[in-house]
């Protein structure tokens, strides 16, 4: 048993983070994508699937990023793009959050045979990547969503997060406090949800805005080398037609600049997010 | 309790994590087995209908590749037999034939053109490993200091983006606007690999750029790592010791290298066991002639038979590089062991 005293979610160290320049930035620059991704299609209504003029455009004051391999408008394509890549994040993430969040505390509340299968699960999971599932799933079903892609993701990435837990919760149950309320006769529910979780809190949204990013770069990868997406408008599907196309090799930049523009964006953004709690919130 | 004290607690360890590989593995494989098997239609219908399409193969060449197909999956027999029958096929190193390369075996094809991956990605991954980790101890050396913080935003920059961002851009840059790299291909068409001095010349030019777009990629996360290990290391009472008794910097900085490079010689090998699947996608933007290429062609084409021996092959090198890589550290860790066995 020792004390310790734990740095939780209080409005004071709210007030500090936002202090941190790597932080806000980072915030900023997300919410932004996130208003573009969610306000963007509705503002600018031209259907990123329809034939709006001759292939391969350059940008102009007619279309602003050009037209692509098909005719089709890169910024309407790019701003639907993002949209999906941040369906593709929420869902994939929240799925993945899930997963490990519940492994691994009950992993590490109940211990024993509990324990002991979760983390033989969680081992096998972290060997078995998403690239190879989706591999074999693109290799059967010649028609794949959004969906298929983000639920895949997020199915195949809780295990090191559900370790990370674990450890954490661990940590904490060897405290007073625990103590006390396992005498009081509180459930082990009880315990997780009252006084695991808060204590935990922010590095449960650290591992949700890595998640978040990680999901994200993994779509584009998957749909970049054919396992992925094929319907959904996604940033992935906008490099995997340019790619496709060979727009590379031709320089037709502007189909393939802005997405990965934006998909380091959304990387750095959160990656700073995420640090920038761990750093101010780490037990040590 | 008494055998586990008998027993060199570093071997209890071992054959316990090979254990763990092979449920693995074994998970894996019936994966492999099970997808296709659930998945609704026909997947062999599919792929004949595809050929019929495509409409490049003869009549005789149709039949051929129907009668392989149902040789490899068996889809008449009851489950757990095609299952045993699976698993025995893959003992004997039998992957089946490919459809898109017919008549060719999809065991010769890898065979063919892993050479081609290895040669491209061991030489890009160590060097970046060499060079990450020397930058990671000099930033560790200077901390807080502006070179650290240079080195340390560069860094972060290059671990967010994806090689394969990395290498468009270098097409773009070094082939397109500046060509004096080609876009693409591991050789000009028309010459066949052999050791000539125009082969290898050629093959050089063609290498650069998928080169360094990993090399450039897997810097940052190796150069990030050492630093925060070097950091470390540094507050350590020999380190002060060295100080004190006045060693050079330089000297310092080759023993910060040495003690720091251990885990990351662990983390090295888990890496070159992920060449084979990281290095895919690299290979289809350069159009490498690497597993990766295939494996595109396979997918494109709906080949299963050559897409489920790349995904064994790169299942297995993964599991054992990971299997290696544990037994190093715990070689060199002993309070690994100790904390498995419960000794």
């Amino acid at each position: 048993m020792h004390t310790q005293v734990y740095k939780t979610m209080s409005t004071s160290a709210i007030i500090r983070i936002f202090k941190i320049k790597k932080f806000t930035t980072g915030l900023i620059i997300f919410l932004a994508l996130s208003i573009i991704g969610i306000l963007g299609p509705i503002i600018y209504g031209v259907s990123p699937t329809k034939t709006v003029g001759g292939r391969y455009i350059p940008p102009g004051t007619e279309y602003f990023l050009g037209t692509d391999a098909l005719g089709r408008d890169v910024l309407a394509q790019l701003l639907h793009g993002i949209r999906g890549s941040l369906y593709v994040g929420v869902i994939a993430s929240t799925i993945s959050l899930s997963l490990a969040l519940f492994l691994g505390t009950i992993a590490a509340i109940f211990g024993g045979v509990v324990d002991r299968v979760i983390m033989t699960i969680s081992e096998i999971f972290l060997l078995i990547p998403s690239i190879l599932l989706m591999m074999l799933l693109a290799a059967y079903l010649p028609e794949r969503s959004l969906w298929i892609v983000a639920v895949v993701i997020g199915v195949t990435s809780w295990a090191g997060w559900a370790r990370g837990f674990r450890s954490r919760t661990l940590s904490i149950l060897s405290s007073d406090f625990i103590y006390i309320a396992v005498l009081s006769g509180a459930s082990k529910m009880s315990i997780i949800i009252r006084d695991i979780i808060p204590i935990i809190a922010p590095y449960i949204l650290a591992a949700f805005a890595m998640l978040f990013s990680y999901s994200i770069m993994s779509e584009v990868g998957l749909t970049l080398i054919g396992v992925g997406m094929t319907k959904d408008a996604t940033l992935g599907l906008m490099l995997y037609i340019a790619q496709i196309y060979a727009n590379i090799s031709q320089g037709i930049w502007w189909t393939f600049v802005p997405p990965t523009i934006i998909v380091t964006l959304i990387f750095l953004s959160l990656y700073a997010i995420a640090t920038s709690i761990d750093e101010l919130f780490s037990y040590r | 309790m008494i055998l586990k004290k008998i027993i060199n607690p570093f071997i209890v360890y071992a054959l316990k994590r090979l254990g763990m590989m092979i449920l693995t593995f074994f998970v894996a494989l019936f994966l492999i087995f099970i997808l296709p098997r659930m998945i609704p239609g026909n997947p062999l219908a599919t792929t004949i209908y595809r050929l019929l399409q495509g409409g490049i193969v003869s009549p005789e060449q149709l039949k051929a590749t129907e009668r392989m197909l149902l040789e490899t999956f068996k889809f008449h027999e009851p489950l757990h037999i095609q299952f045993i029958d699976f698993i025995a096929n893959l003992l004997h190193g039998n992957l089946g034939v490919s459809v898109l390369f017919y008549p060719l075996k999809v065991y010769d094809l890898i065979a063919i053109y892993i050479p081609w991956t290895l040669l491209l990605m061991i030489p890009a991954v160590s060097l970046s490993w060499f060079v990450g980790n020397y930058v990671g101890v000099i930033a560790a050396m200077n901390r807080n200091k502006s070179i650290d913080k240079i080195i340390l935003t560069i860094f972060m920059v290059f671990q967010g983006i994806p090689s394969y961002i990395f290498g468009m851009y270098l097409i773009l840059l070094f082939a397109v606007y500046i060509p004096i790299f080609p876009t693409g291909g591991g050789w000009p068409p028309g010459m066949v690999p052999r050791l000539s001095t125009d082969f290898i010349l050629a093959y050089l030019r063609h290498y650069i750029l998928p080169f360094l777009s990993i090399f450039i990629a897997s810097l940052g996360g190796w150069g990030l790592s050492m630093r925060s290990i070097a950091v470390q290391e540094l507050t350590s009472d020999y380190m002060e010791y060295a100080k004190n008794i006045g060693v050079s910097q330089r000297k310092i900085s080759r023993y910060l290298f040495k003690c720091s490079a251990l885990p990351q010689i662990v983390g090295l090998a888990i890496v070159l066991g992920w060449s084979v699947a990281g290095s895919v996608i690299t290979e289809i933007v350069f159009s490498y002639p690497g597993i990766g290429m295939i494996f595109w062609r396979g997918i494109q084409s709906q080949d299963y038979p050559l897409i489920q021996g790349i995904f064994i092959i790169i299942i297995g090198t993964l599991l054992l590089a990971n299997y290696i890589s544990e037994l190093l550290f715990a070689y060199i860790d002993p309070r690994i062991r100790h904390a498995y066995t419960g000794v």
